[in-house]
Formats: structure tokens, C-alpha cells, sequence
């Protein structure tokens, strides 16, 4: 049994989203879908009486801050509900800004309704979801993160761990603070203090202060 | 119809793969073989529209495999299948032109929803890999602004 919430401020969209997750494949037995308004959910302590697993928030044309507050607001509060955002087709900086703010699935409006409940599922199994019309958009997008390099030859990751080694943050913190794992922030580091020629991590972040980059 | 060529150097994975596919009848399993050679010289007659291949090398590269088979056929859909849910086979097979990364041992279903995807032009990234690529297109930092969005988004009202 997946519960799920649908959240919009518009009534009719709600129940279209509703209907296509129980048309997805999703059988009666499997799905339990509560509806919330958008604009509401952020206001409130506590609006979700039954705790769902999956939030499916959409992200509308004309407003789509409200949608991208609800999902940073599930981020801080419930941290165990997982966002599945839908956006406009194609919108390549609405995928980027959803999965910014927190959802573990993005799923384009107007496909043909299966990736809704597949994301739903997906997510629910702990995975990540990225609608298949959108996927190319975002390969590009992580080929050139991968690629673009910084001062020292460090990756945009690696610099994103320098800059909070002056803070004296231990491996597990700035892993909670960047989302990945205290192994990846392990082995950044290590490629870190090679690429700086720094024999500890206070000399490496010294050479951090030094150059500007924190 | 998809037509679907599968490369697999264990003949027990042809198998099961083949098995897996043929539970939709959408799809036609062309051709199951052990090495991108002997895809090569079946590709004309065999005409699929999809190629899933192995990446386990040192015995069989399928990222080598999938650049080798978009050479000689651009408009080919390759899903590069990998037991390890690494960021960097992923990458790779999507920089040498996979349309689909999926991690080997997962749910059938999603095997079958990635070859659909594809055959449709679409791009199918694995849940397993999806995490790490994300954040590296988060990094990128491109248009996270509400305004881009806004923009880009369709009229409202159009839903799944």
C-alpha cells in the first residue's frame, strides 16, 4: 500500500492527478490518495494527519514557487515523504529547481500517463525518478557538471567540499550538508589534498582561504 | 512493434532477458548474442530498433560497444545494462550515446518501461543512478530560478 497526497490549489487538477495515479497500474488496494491544497501546505504545522509516502506536487505555469515551497517544506519537516513534482513539458530549469528543492521524481505533464505512477512507485522503492521526455536534458546537464573544472583542476563536487573544509566540518557533516554519502566526501577529499598538494585538510583548507575559495 | 537486439556474453542472461522482454508483446526479440562482432554483421537483417548490451568488461565493453554500434548506425537506441550502479558507467554510457542506462537485477517491469521509453525517443535513466547524475546536473547550476519555470512551463491545466 502506497499513500500518496496530491497537491494543487486548483480542485480539478488535484482529482486529474488523482485519476491518473489510479489508472497507472496502481490497483485500488495498492493506493491511498488524500488531496491538499498548495498554498496552504506550507502554512500549516501539522496538515497531514495520515502521514503519506509520496507527495505529488505540481508545479504550475503561472505560479510555480508555491509547488517548489511545498517540496522544500516536505524536505524540512517530513523528511520521509518523498516529492514527485510535475512540471511543463520540456522545462529543463523546472526539473533542475524541483529536484533543488527536494523531489526525489520529476515527471513532464501532457506524456502519456504512465510515468506519473511509475515515478510514484519508484520513489516509494527509494529510488529517483526522471521522466524519460526530460532524462536528455539532464544527462547533458550532468556530462557538463562532470566536466566543468575549477581552479587546481577540481571538480564543481570538489570544490563544493574545499570551501567547507575552513569551517572544520567533519566528513559526515559536509555529507549531510551536500547530500551524499561520508564515503564520496572521503574520497573527494583525498582527491583534494592530491590535486592541492596539501598534506592535511587544515593545510588544504589554508590554500582555500588563500585563493578565495570558500 | 520494437524490434530489440540483445548482447550478452552469458547465455543463461540472453535468456532471461529474452524471457523478460517477451512478457510485452510489443516487442520482437530479434536477435540475442555474445559479442558486438557478431551484432555488427547481423545489424542489416536484423534491423532492431533497440540494442540492450552488457557492459562487463574486461570481456565484454559495452560502452565501447554502444559508440562502435552508433557508428555504423546513428539512429540505433542502446541501453547500456551494468551490474554496478556507478555513477561513472552511467556517465560514460550516456557520453558514448546511450539512450538508457539500467542496472542489471531490478525489477522486470523496468526493463521493459526503459526499452518502451527509448524505442519512444525518450532517455531512461535507472532509479539506482539517477541520485548521483541529478546532483551533478543541480551543480551545473542552470536556471534554478522560479522565473524559468515559469517560462518554460505549459499553459496550466495540462496534466498527465
Amino acid at each position: 500500500m502506497i499513500r500518496a497526497a496530491v497537491i494543487d490549489d486548483n480542485a480539478e487538477v488535484r482529482s486529474v492527478l488523482a485519476a491518473a495515479l489510479r489508472h497507472g497500474g496502481l490497483g485500488d488496494g495498492d493506493l491511498d490518495i488524500a488531496q491538499y491544497p498548495c498554498r496552504v501546505l506550507h502554512q500549516m504545522s501539522e496538515p497531514l494527519a495520515r502521514l503519506p509516502d509520496v507527495a505529488v506536487v505540481r508545479l504550475a505555469a503561472d505560479d510555480p514557487e508555491c509547488g517548489l515551497r511545498a517540496c522544500r517544506w516536505l524536505r524540512e519537516h517530513h523528511p520521509q515523504i518523498r516529492a514527485v513534482a510535475v512540471i511543463g513539458r520540456r522545462s529543463e530549469g523546472g526539473m533542475v529547481a524541483a529536484f533543488a528543492a527536494g523531489a526525489r521524481g520529476v515527471v513532464a505533464a501532457g506524456g502519456d500517463g504512465a510515468s506519473l505512477p511509475t515515478a510514484v512507485r519508484t520513489v516509494a522503492d527509494g529510488g529517483m525518478y526522471v521522466d524519460p521526455q526530460m532524462a536528455e536534458g539532464l544527462v547533458h546537464l550532468a556530462l557538463r557538471g562532470q566536466r566543468e573544472t575549477g581552479p587546481f583542476g577540481l571538480s564543481m563536487q570538489e570544490l563544493r567540499v574545499l570551501e567547507r573544509l575552513p569551517r572544520g566540518l567533519t566528513n559526515r557533516e559536509i555529507g549531510v550538508e551536500l547530500a551524499i554519502s561520508e564515503h564520496t566526501v572521503k574520497s573527494h577529499v583525498r582527491s583534494i589534498l592530491r590535486k592541492l598538494a596539501a598534506s592535511d585538510r587544515a593545510e588544504a583548507a589554508a590554500i582555500a582561504l588563500r585563493h578565495g575559495l570558500t | 512493434m520494437i524490434r530489440v537486439l540483445i548482447i550478452d556474453d552469458h547465455a543463461a542472461v540472453r535468456g532471461e532477458l529474452a524471457a523478460c522482454l517477451a512478457e510485452d508483446p510489443a516487442f520482437a526479440i530479434v536477435a540475442t548474442l555474445a559479442g558486438v562482432d557478431e551484432a555488427l554483421r547481423c545489424l542489416a537483417m536484423a534491423r532492431p530498433h533497440v540494442v540492450l548490451v552488457d557492459h562487463g568488461p574486461p570481456l565484454l565493453d559495452g560502452i565501447q560497444a554502444c559508440s562502435t554500434l552508433l557508428r555504423r548506425r546513428s539512429n540505433l537506441r542502446v541501453i547500456v545494462m551494468t551490474s554496478a550502479p556507478r555513477q561513472a558507467v552511467a556517465l560514460a554510457a550516456f557520453d558514448a550515446g546511450a539512450a538508457g542506462v539500467v542496472v542489471k537485477g531490478g525489477p522486470p517491469a523496468l526493463l521493459r518501461s526503459a526499452v518502451r521509453s527509448v524505442a519512444a525517443g525518450g532517455t531512461s535513466i535507472d532509479p539506482s543512478v539517477a541520485g548521483p547524475l541529478v546532483r551533478l546536473a543541480i551543480a551545473a547550476g542552470i536556471a534554478t530560478s522560479a522565473s524559468a519555470v515559469a517560462s518554460e512551463s505549459e499553459v496550466p491545466g495540462v496534466v498527465p
